[in-house]
């Protein structure tokens, strides 16, 4: 997987996609124009509350119909596409951020840096993440940027591990041999050779990260501990609307499909790209 | 059964854009015969063999006529039903063919008939493995030749009628090379078994094989008996991969070297596939188509013009017989590097034992010896890439404290004096990096920036290329380009002493040649001196001065290159020298 071209990688993942890949590609794109366009995109205003007409089924006004505040559930749907990229991008970045400095570290130099380091990581991996992330979040006082801060801090660690082991399959290279036999400094074999030469893998798996932590904002916004109250998201929207599944169904069902569709497509569009790189 | 157990007609490969990999071979293979397919890389051997074994890659297409016996093998599903039952294939590496959770017996039994303890020790005797415990052996606890014989065992498990084996040899030793060559050709006669041996090494060829076949640029160019060829080839292919060889029983003043490289097949259809690379191309050879339909019963040449040039190719060949070269003893005055005491382990292994070694200013010394002899480490050691445990290293006379755990400036001033070149061209070049950055930032970190480019200009000119190579990146690059810029990469700090650790043994032998002149011509030029680690006793003829014989960690023997390989003193040496692929029945065939 060594120095393959972005462009040969990027061939790769589009050329001969199966239809299913194509459909993934394309929900994605609505929920990115979603999040982009926001109140733009959005059928009418998602927080506009009409009590005295209050929870109602599907209709020709509201296609998805009124969640108990007669709020239009579909324009919540589109508005909570925002916080429900936001928040994953800022944790996948995030965590490949700090994982990449700590996993070239690591990797490189060996000995008790790199013990002091994967010590520190097997520790974060020991710990049940959902639940120190409902611990912490909940006595914390939630809150949106602190779920996410707590799953970028669980994130790092296994990213940690495959930063590392990426970075010993380069650092054995005969071409980073020959680069220290050169006398070139250190920091340029880390970051012009090392690095770029490990980055595909980076990418595909923080495109795997990402799905996973918007899974996860979903959940703990689901617990009440995420976004604040009132804000349209899509995990705040299954709690809220919980108790209207017999009245108007798509309250619920609708937020729920965009999680698992979300998150599905971007799992799909990852693992292309991981195959893609590990060719 | 009469007629010839598998013959194959116009058997051409194609991708699925249409290019051509191989052309309209044809060849066929008879009782207790043993064919050599040889070529070199790109060649299309491997691929010809895939075709008739139904193992091509996907996106690969064959078409033409392969029968064994009656059957079709070029139907689909055909191949799939008589592979590995009548008609079988050994591969290159010994160390992925077995699968490592089985034992030696287990993988065995797997193929037989009536699988038991003694018809399992019968088999494993047929492959010359008297020891019965081998059969309870997993395959990490079997040398690389035990390996390799009971991959053979297991080939020959459901007694196929023809086996086809790739590169059989290639990665092992020396001393085992020759065995199981020789193990291969004697079962194919005594079970009466079709064999191909596919290889890169005429010479091997030659003395293995009853017929040859010469493959180039997925071409048949010549073919025919092996003591046909060998007396007189009748391609200049031919002719330049016999005399590519490094001869192993004397040095030679230069080597004869193909210029170029394989071109694809695709590109050369129409005219001789040769014809770029031929001293004797003229019109007529890039006008015309010239590759062999079949094989004939007699030997035959695709050359359009053997019979003008057959007088001055036997001269050519003649003359390179006669000439000959003196190695010269350059182990006087100060040493320029010198190794005390050199000591390491990995884990509970001792790799090297004390090690005393001297380099001297200009001259060339041969580190001999077999994979796990630790001729590597010592390499690696001397550049810091390794830490030794104990001994002493010193640059002109001054104590390089241990290279790794001396301090920086230290590693950095002697770095400068003594570079590396690596075995494999493909690896140790970054990818993503053009030639341009890569010397830049070799003569930036040295404190010499190389604004106009003269500096790369006048290393890329040291190696033989042109500037244009600046701007590329190494995968624009043939292996032999590769090794050329690896190369002029080490001489950017302008070092004394170059250490060679199996620099050609990864490239093909006509590239090889080229290499090898030029590290000649480098020491002449810059009085460079040579720690040329190599596993190949002829290579180490042409180049060193002196030779180090290293067996087990241990330096066993060390002296003139003449009298170390002529007349050896350790018992060790003898075996080396002896194993040389097919050199006792060479010396009276066809060795250039």
């Amino acid at each position: 997987m060594t120095g393959q071209s972005v462009q040969a990688i990027g061939g790769r993942i589009v050329g001969a996609m199966s239809p299913a890949l194509w459909v993934a590609a394309c929900c994605v794109l609505v929920v990115l124009v979603c999040a982009i366009g926001g109140g733009a995109v959005a059928p009418g205003s998602p927080d506009m509350q009409r009590l005295l007409v209050g929870d109602t089924p599907p209709s020709a006004e509201f296609w998805a119909g009124t969640d108990k505040l007669g709020r239009d559930v579909l324009a919540r749907t589109v508005a909570g596409a925002r916080t429900a990229l936001i928040g994953p991008t800022v944790v996948a970045a995030g965590a490949f951020a700090i994982a990449t400095v700590l996993g070239l570290i690591a990797g490189y130099f060996g000995g008790w840096i790199d013990n002091v380091i994967m010590r520190g990581v097997d520790i974060i991996l020991a710990l049940p993440g959902p639940l120190i992330a409902i611990v912490v979040v909940g006595v914390t006082g939630g809150g949106y940027w602190t779920a996410v801060s707590v799953l970028i801090v669980l994130f790092v660690a296994p990213d940690t591990r495959i930063v590392r082991s990426a970075v010993l399959v380069q650092r054995s290279q005969p071409y980073i041999e020959a680069a220290r036999i050169q006398n070139i400094p250190r920091h340029r074999i880390l970051f012009v050779h090392i690095l770029p030469n490990v980055m595909p893998i980076i990418l595909s798996y923080a495109v795997l990260d990402f799905a996973f932590a918007l899974v996860n904002l979903a959940g703990l916004s689901f617990l009440g501990l995420g976004v604040e109250p009132g804000t349209a998201d899509w995990g705040r929207m299954l709690f809220e609307n919980r108790n209207i599944l017999f009245t108007n169904p798509a309250a619920l069902l609708l937020p729920a499909a965009m999680i698992v569709v979300t998150a599905g497509s971007i799992n799909m569009l990852g693992d292309r790209i991981r195959e893609a790189v590990a060719k | 059964m009469n007629g010839p157990l598998l013959s194959v007609e116009t058997l051409s490969v194609r991708t699925a854009s249409g290019a051509t990999l191989l052309r309209d071979l044809g060849f066929s293979l008879s009782r207790g015969e043993t064919i050599g397919i040889v070529g070199e890389s790109g060649s299309g051997k491997s691929i010809a063999m895939r075709a008739i074994m139904g193992l091509l890659p996907a996106g690969l297409e064959a078409t033409g006529d392969v029968r064994l016996g009656e059957t079709d093998l070029l139907r689909p599903g055909a191949a799939a039903a008589h592979r590995g039952k009548r008609i079988t294939m050994m591969f290159q590496d010994p160390f992925t063919m077995l699968n490592p959770l089985q034992t030696a017996g287990d993988t065995l039994a797997e193929g037989l008939h009536r699988p038991g303890a003694d018809e399992i020790a019968r088999r494993l005797a047929e492959v010359g493995i008297d020891d019965p415990a081998v059969a309870r052996r997993y395959p990490f606890e079997l040398s690389g030749g035990l390996r390799q014989r009971v991959g053979l065992a297991a080939a020959l498990a459901n007694d196929p009628e023809i086996l086809i084996a790739d590169e059989p040899s290639t990665a092992l030793d020396v001393t085992t090379q020759a065995e199981i060559v020789d193990l291969l050709a004697r079962t194919g006669r005594e079970r009466g078994m079709g064999l191909v041996l596919i290889t890169h090494d005429l010479r091997l060829a030659f003395s293995a094989c009853d017929r040859v076949l010469v493959l180039y640029a997925g071409a048949l160019l010549e073919a025919g008996g092996t003591d046909e060829i060998a007396a007189q080839p009748r391609h200049p292919y031919t002719l330049g991969l016999l005399l590519s060889e490094p001869p192993a029983d004397r040095r030679v003043k230069e080597l004869h070297a193909i210029p170029g490289v394989v071109p694809p097949a695709e590109s050369v259809l129409g005219r001789c596939p040769f014809a770029e690379r031929c001293d004797w191309a003229s019109t007529v050879c890039r006008a015309s188509d010239a590759v062999l339909g079949s094989e004939g019963d007699a030997h035959r040449s695709a050359c359009l013009r053997q019979d003008e040039i057959g007088p001055e190719m036997a001269e050519r060949r003649a003359r390179r017989r006669a000439a000959a070269d003196a190695a010269v003893d350059r182990a006087t005055g100060a040493p320029l590097v010198r190794i005390v005491g050199l000591t390491k382990s990995f884990g509970a292994g001792r790799v090297l034992e004390g090690i005393n070694l001297e380099v001297y200013p200009g001259e060339c010394l041969g580190l001999v010896g077999e994979s796990g002899s630790g001729k590597s480490t010592i390499a690696r050691c001397l550049v810091g890439l390794e830490r030794a445990d104990a001994g002493e290293i010193t640059l002109d006379g001054a104590a390089v404290a241990d290279p790794a755990t001396g301090s920086a400036a230290a590693l950095v001033d002697f770095r400068r004096a003594v570079q590396f070149v690596f075995q494999d061209p493909y690896a140790t070049l970054n990818p993503r990096h053009s030639i341009r950055k890569c010397f830049d930032e070799i003569l930036r970190a040295d404190g010499r920036p190389d604004r106009d480019d003269t500096e790369k200009t006048a290393l890329l000119e040291q190696v033989g290329l042109t500037p244009a190579y600046l701007d590329r990146r190494p995968a624009q690059l043939s292996g032999g380009e590769r090794q050329r810029i690896a190369i002029a990469r080490a001489l950017a700090l302008g070092p004394r002493l170059l250490i060679c650790d199996e620099a050609v043994s990864a490239l093909d032998v006509s590239v090889q040649a080229q290499i090898l002149n030029l590290l000649k011509r480098l020491a002449r030029d810059r009085g460079l001196a040579y720690l040329f680690v190599t596993h190949d006793l002829a290579v180490v003829r042409q180049m060193a001065d002196r030779v180090a014989v290293l067996e087990r960690g241990r330096i066993i023997e060390t002296g003139p290159v003449d009298r170390v390989m002529d007349a050896p003193a350790e018992p060790y040496t003898k075996t080396l020298v002896s194993a040389l692929p097919g050199r006792s029945r060479l010396q009276s065939r066809g060795d250039a």
